[in-house]
């Protein structure tokens, strides 16, 4: 038994010498990554500076034309939305870490029913890819605990990379740039309505109160840091009688926070040329919400 | 508790702790200990199952008892034992899984010949494991009938081999002859094969969660949405389907084998790398060995003996029933017993050219490797396993038959997911490499490095898969695909 103990515990010591080593090495080319989510999330982390932030999930990361909005307010604007049905869990998390580095004077939130409801395809499991910033903020570390996540990565370091290494061979070996969009990633293509989906989507799920705690005290950090915030919902393809937004609208209300609704948006909602599927706009149909949306948000947003 | 799970870890290591600290060398206690863990372990899977298993065991040994008392004295009456233990063993399998199949097949076949019937379903709650326990359950009957072992005298002896933990959700499908004389005496922690099994368990994790799971990402992506996919890719993801099950399933096995000998108790093999064979009949002899093992000593071996007066054809016969029970056996379903009958259709060919009755040698190069034509034609088994996989894959003939029809006819772009694809094709590899040289350059194993490395081989080898299942591993994949059956 003794010397099988002793067998077990060797091990354990060199795997975990490994893990660590292992860790320390692969950072580097993490940090260096240019593919998409490992690119945004360090650009996010550690180097936007910008005053107006744009956060929520694949329809921020698409929809909003920093450079265009910019323009616009006469300030800097980065896009801080990352695709992947990134729910309240993961917002909060990351104004956390944000948080950590400096404070924007505005952030403007595009809210989903991923952020409020039991939506099946958007729970804490989004918050994976914030492995890697493990003790950077509490506020992350809560929500990486949330997750069961946390004690796994103190653990193993490794682990925090897990299931990354093809998203690091590739952004090591691949050269993208997406300073030049502060955070904007376009798509291309236009929704065929023959094929792709054309009906308004519905959400016939109950409210989440976890998530409902997250959004509030996402609220409440940024009324902690004077942080000015503002709910946006971008324009739909489809369109319809819904009541998706008695939340967000109460949430608004209660804590006095501008919510600018544009799901059905007159110019943009139903023309197929400005929508790359039924959620999400194309370039051109970016292009032209973004101008839509800056001169109204420039009503709200002074330059300090 | 999923084998791969923290809470099984938690679990396990309990077990372990009491069953050579306190129990240490006394076959009775160790015995009644493992019982106890492994009802445990079965009633955190389902409870509500637990009295089913408990009777079930307490009439098959009093069933094994009748039948030893009367083997010498009443054949008659010890074979009436034996039919009865068999029919209720089937008839228990049958119940739980076949019920509402039969009634729905039923009142399909007689609505498409112009009759209006109608009849509901049951609600029934399948055993998990039923499938395999009741194998056991009957083999024991059988092989005490044919006099091969002696009944079991020792209630809690023949209830541990039921229900023992590591195996009972998903085999491997033990024979009682050799497990239950393992039971007989007193364990004490034996290093080397506690060294074997904690590698074959961090082995079965690491294809579990970093092929098998790795590669259901993608695989589960296209056949869930095949409508929306091209042919291309669908061929690919069932190029792919069998190399997960493989990963699965064996991955599995991997697991109880090692916690088997972590326990001083040898379970039988269940996979001997498969994808190494060069006809169908050899295939089936390196996967899921322990079942089609059973099916082969109590299904077809008895046909095959009964239809010996249509030689060749009554050989045929007996395998294709055999094997569409084998397909069966995996679940209430036409697509399952139509896999299992395109499997029993691939003898044909063997049995007709004769090529069944010889035992094929692998013909190899200087250097090792297979032949080309010998490599060709694992290649070519390959496929044929993957074609028949479509219909294991799919839930209704149409969707296998769309599968196919796709495949043959929409050749276009294919899907790529990097990020799962480049992880699962990269373990995949490692377990191919694995496998590779275990099956053809075996004895390199023994040539160990020097130094540091050659001092702690076996722990930098440990070390190297739990690394693997640190960095590639899919922690939240779920549970294995036999778990179901």
């Amino acid at each position: 038994m003794k010397k099988f103990l002793k067998r077990l515990l060797i091990i354990i010591i060199i795997t975990l010498i490994a893990d660590r080593a292992i860790y320390y090495a692969i950072r580097p080319f993490y940090k260096r990554a240019t593919t998409t989510d490992e690119f945004k999330l360090n650009a996010v982390m550690y180097r936007m500076n910008d005053p107006v932030i744009f956060m929520g999930s694949s329809r921020c990361h698409h929809n909003y034309v920093p450079s265009i909005i910019g323009d616009t307010l006469q300030t800097g604007v980065y896009n801080a939305g990352l695709w992947g049905a990134r729910n309240i869990y993961f917002q909060y998390a990351v104004l956390c870490n944000i948080l950590e580095r400096y404070t924007p004077q505005t952030i403007c939130l595009e809210l989903h029913p991923v952020d409020y409801l039991q939506t099946p395809f958007s729970k804490l499991d989004k918050v994976g890819n914030l492995t890697p910033f493990i003790n950077y903020s509490a506020g992350c570390d809560e929500v990486l605990k949330k997750a069961g996540l946390y004690y796994k990565c103190e653990f193993s370091c490794l682990y925090r990379y897990n299931s990354d290494f093809a998203n690091i061979l590739m952004g090591n070996l691949t050269k993208r740039s997406f300073e030049a969009d502060k955070g904007y990633k376009a798509l291309s293509g236009e929704l065929d309505i023959k094929t792709g989906k054309t009906t308004p989507e519905e959400f016939p799920f109950p409210v989440d109160e976890e998530k409902l705690h997250y959004l509030q005290a996402f609220i409440d950090k940024c009324k902690e840091k004077k942080i000015q915030l503002i709910f946006l919902f971008a324009p739909m393809y489809a369109v319809g009688n819904t009541n998706i937004f008695n939340i967000p609208d109460s949430m608004a209300k209660k804590n006095g926070i501008l919510f600018i609704n544009h799901y059905n948006l007159e110019g943009i909602t139903g023309h197929a040329e400005y929508y790359y599927d039924f959620g999400h706009l194309n370039e051109t149909g970016a292009k032209k919400y973004s101008s839509f949306i800056a001169s109204e948000l420039k009503q709200y947003i002074t330059k300090k | 508790m999923i084998v791969n799970s923290i809470n099984f870890l938690i679990f396990f290591a309990v077990v372990f702790i009491v069953y050579y600290s306190l129990f240490n060398n006394k076959a009775k206690a160790q015995n009644a200990w493992l019982l106890l863990a492994s009802y445990f372990f079965y009633g955190f899977a389902e409870w509500k199952m637990l009295p089913l298993l408990l009777v079930a065991t307490i009439v098959f040994y009093a069933l094994g008892l009748a039948i030893g008392k009367y083997s010498e004295t009443n054949k008659k009456l010890s074979s009436a034992f034996n039919a009865i233990g068999v029919v209720l063993g089937i008839g228990l399998l049958l119940y739980f899984k076949y019920l509402n199949f039969f009634i729905k097949s039923f009142t399909d076949f007689f609505n498409a010949i112009g009759f209006n019937v109608h009849a509901s379903l049951f609600s029934i709650l399948m055993p998990i494991g039923i499938s395999f326990f009741t194998f056991k359950l009957i083999s024991y009957l059988i092989e005490i009938h044919r006099g091969h072992i002696e009944p079991c005298r020792n209630f809690v002896d023949f209830a541990t081999y039921i229900s023992f933990f590591p195996t009972i959700l998903s085999g491997p499908i033990d024979r009682p002859k050799t497990f239950l004389a393992q039971l007989s005496v007193g364990r004490t922690l034996d290093y080397e094969l506690a060294s074997v099994g904690l590698k074959r368990i961090f082995w079965g994790m690491f294809m579990k969660m970093c092929v098998a799971d790795r590669l259901s990402i993608y695989g589960d992506a296209i056949f869930n949405n095949a409508i929306h996919h091209t042919g291309t890719s669908l061929a690919f993801a069932s190029l792919l389907y069998p190399i997960q099950m493989y990963a699965d399933f064996a991955g599995y096995s991997e697991m109880a084998i090692g916690v088997g000998c972590l326990l001083g108790i040898k379970i039988t093999e269940n996979f001997k790398r498969p994808f190494f064979s060069q006809n169908i009949a050899e295939y089936w002899r390196k996967w899921h060995i322990s079942l089609t093992g059973w099916l082969t000593d109590y299904v077809f071996m008895p046909l095959n003996i009964k239809f010996r007066n249509m030689e060749k054809w009554g050989s045929i016969f007996a395998i294709i029933i055999t094997f569409t029970l084998i397909g069966l056996w995996h679940g209430a379903n036409w697509t399952f017993a139509l896999f299992g009958l395109y499997h029993g259709l691939l003898y044909v060919p063997l049995m007709l050219s004769g090529a069944f009755f010889k035992k094929s040698k692998l013909k190899k190069t200087k250097s090792g490797l297979p032949v080309f034509s010998s490599a060709l034609k694992m290649v070519g088994t390959f496929l044929l396993v993957s074609l028949g996989l479509i219909l294991f894959r799919s839930a209704t003939l149409g969707e296998a038959g769309g599968i196919v029809y796709k495949i043959v006819t929409n050749w276009g772009e294919i899907f790529v997911d990097y990020t799962s694809m480049i992880n699962g094709i990269l373990c995949m590899l490692i377990m191919f490499y694995k496998d590779f040289r275990d099956e053809f350059f075996p004895y390199k194993q023994d040539i160990a490095p020097s130094g540091f490395f050659n001092k702690y081989r076996y722990e930098l080898t440990v070390s190297v898969y739990m690394i693997l299942i640190l960095f590639f591993g899919v922690f939240d994949g779920g549970q294995f695909i036999y778990f179901q059956f």
